[in-house]
């Protein structure tokens, strides 16, 4: 899997690479309107993280030129501005997704997840992770011949967890992803642990080999035990 | 007190003590005037019948015709000593009319060859009297109808003049700093309104601009924190994943994740805010109220769940309001989050819906302060620390911009919002 990171901001630029690294894909970077674009003529890859302003020009033009291209890649915008124009604008001229900054890592990574998964569809639209297989398209969850219902929020959480195995994942991140940006705002984050014990326990009963651990106070880690 | 009244006031007060001193005065020289001409009436007659004794002295015998107009009495030396000229005011009573009527009689000695004689002469003052009564009433009546005509003249007069003052008034009156609407100043050849509107003007615009200044501040500094803030975060993230952590550190970046959290939240807060005003969510649609509100409780019914907090929903009609989708989805999203989390175990929310009107009520703590400082910006209730308060002040701001009207009562541990479209 190949990534185009086009951001401007170096520190910000690190942070994504080094984190969606650790899920394997091949991160390239471009920080400039300029390079971006070279590196898209030259290169082909599976989904591009789009800046929109870049010192050097709007990455709204560089989406309306990979649109016209016709290159395969799955965008998402990504934008400090979280203005409803740019959202709309982008969304408009043909972009995946759109994420506001500050965003979680994690939550990119679900995101590029997302997209990377749906541009490769092909045949089989499943998730294996050794014996726990998730069916996208019919969302079932199952180990071997066994199957657990799962809720629409359990089910994604699972996702949420399977995009950032093996990493730590925080409460705020989840929560957030799960319901909605506004969650921090009703008290602690308290009733995600009723949420996670649910989850873990059906993940126990299918004999999943990947569980939810808890990370001290920072929050969960999806791997096996 | 209107200033066209306190004018009109000032005016009649004065004018009416102005006309009684001169109704006053006027009648006293009218009436001596008169009075003059009737002394000076008699003396000459006097003068006359004096002549004409003198001419013809057999007028004194006593067959003489009486005469309507004076008297001639035979006096002794002595007498005619003791009487001096003089006038007299007397009433005769009238053979007619049978009412005493004033004379004016003018009382003089005289002599001849035969002895001393009294002459009395007299003339009706009935006729002088009711010329001082007509003249008395007509100048009345011309003040009283210079009075009313000046009053109203002035009352015309100052509402026509002072008819921009008043437009302006209302102009200023209707104005306000947020709303995208310009003032009409009205056109006036008065030059101290003139002035007036265009100091307002330059007050208004002054205003507008550190209005504007502050908006576009508060807009650019969120901006500007965002990538940094987004920065550091992620860092945070990163230094997550450190398996070496050990659990004292953990701590730490926990700490500071959350803070970090709580920082980024204000900060989008704090935008929003500033968007709100700015009318950067121009598009509407219509929204209703009752699917809103039972898709943002449904999301989070997880957390009521964990409360343990029965939701009851009620709707006695339709309500459908027209407005941006991502602002009404702010404005009851901060209500119904507002609802679960100031709710107390065990707790209760109650929605109500109307034809215009939604109510939200939640159990909860007491509040004793002033529910309206709850709508204010950073204005909390100690007993959650997390909240910065502007979640209430976000459901104000865009209340205000759509022009609902907001109330929170607290009764009891009973907290209840309504917003009416």
């Amino acid at each position: 899997m190949k990534l185009l990171v086009i951001e401007d901001e170096p520190d910000m630029l690190n942070s994504i690479t080094s984190y969606l690294a650790k899920s394997g894909y091949v991160c390239e970077i471009a920080a400039t309107y300029a390079e971006a674009d070279e590196r898209m003529w030259l290169y082909e890859y599976d989904c591009i993280l789009l800046d929109i302003s870049l010192p050097d020009g709007n990455g709204l033009d560089l989406l309306r030129e990979i649109k016209e291209r016709k290159n395969p890649a799955g965008v998402i915008i990504v934008s400090a501005k979280n203005s409803l124009d740019d959202k709309i604008a982008g969304l408009n001229l043909g972009a995946d997704d759109y994420l506001p900054k500050p965003f979680h890592l994690s939550e990119l990574q679900a995101r590029v997840n997302a997209i990377i998964r749906r541009k490769n569809f092909a045949g089989k639209n499943e998730i294996v992770l050794e014996n726990l297989v998730i069916d996208l398209d019919s969302k079932t969850v199952q180990v071997g011949e066994h199957f657990l219902t799962f809720t629409r929020k359990e089910y994604e959480m699972l996702l949420f967890f399977v995009s950032n195995k093996n990493r730590v994942v925080s409460k705020t991140s989840l929560a957030e992803h799960i319901w909605g940006d506004h969650i921090d705002q009703v008290d602690s984050y308290d009733f995600l642990y009723s949420q996670i014990k649910n989850l873990r326990k059906k993940l126990k009963e299918l004999g999943s080999a990947f569980n939810i651990q808890s990370v001290y106070g920072l929050g969960y880690k999806f791997s096996t035990l | 007190m209107k200033l066209l009244n306190i004018t009109t006031k000032y005016f009649l007060v004065s004018f009416l003590i102005l006309l009684l001193l001169w109704a006053i005065a006027f009648f006293f020289i009218i009436k001596s005037k008169i009075e003059n001409d009737v002394d000076e009436f008699l003396t000459s007659r006097k003068v006359q019948i004096l002549q004409a004794i003198a001419d013809n002295p057999k007028l004194l015998q006593e067959d003489s015709p009486v005469q309507p107009d004076y008297r001639i009495e035979k006096i002794s030396p002595v007498q005619a000593k003791n009487i001096s000229e003089h006038y007299r005011k007397i009433f005769l009573t009238d053979p007619v009319e049978h009412e005493p009527e004033p004379y004016q009689q003018l009382v003089t000695t005289f002599s001849t060859k035969t002895g001393y004689f009294k002459l009395t002469l007299q003339t009706s003052l009935v006729e002088s009297r009711e010329l001082i009564q007509i003249i008395l009433f007509t100048v009345i009546a011309l003040f009283l109808v210079l009075l009313l005509f000046v009053v109203f003249m002035n009352r015309k007069l100052l509402q026509k003049l002072w008819r921009p003052f008043y437009a302006t008034l209302d102009q200023v009156g209707k104005y306000r700093l947020e709303l995208p609407q310009k003032i009409q100043f009205p056109v006036t050849k008065i030059s101290e309104f003139r002035e007036l509107n265009e100091t307002i003007d330059r007050l208004i615009k002054n205003n507008l601009q550190a209005f504007e200044n502050q908006k576009r501040f508060t807009e650019n500094a969120s901006h500007e924190i965002q990538t940094p803030l987004a920065i550091v975060r992620n860092k945070a993230e990163l230094l997550m994943q450190n398996p070496d952590l050990t659990a004292e550190q953990a701590e730490l970046v926990q700490a500071m994740t959350e803070n970090l959290s709580r920082l980024s939240r204000l900060n989008k807060s704090l935008l929003l805010l500033a968007k709100i005003q700015n009318n950067q969510f121009p598009e509407t649609e219509e929204i209703d109220v009752q699917t809103i509100l039972k898709k943002l409780f449904d999301d989070l019914n997880e957390l009521m769940a964990f409360k343990n907090i029965t939701f009851k929903m009620a709707a006695a009609g339709k309500a459908v309001v027209n407005m941006n989708p991502d602002l009404a989805e702010m404005l009851f999203g901060n209500l119904v989050r507002n609802a679960i989390r100031h709710n107390s175990e065990n707790g209760k929310i109650e929605v109500t819906i109307k034809e215009g009107e939604v109510s939200i009520e939640n159990t909860g703590l007491p509040f004793d302060g002033d529910t309206e400082r709850l709508f204010q910006r950073f204005s909390k209730n100690s007993s959650h620390q997390d909240s910065y308060g502007l979640g209430l002040s976000i459901v104000k701001s865009i209340c205000d911009f759509y022009r609902f009207s907001i109330s929170y009562i607290v009764e009891k541990n009973i907290h209840k919002i309504s917003i009416r479209f």
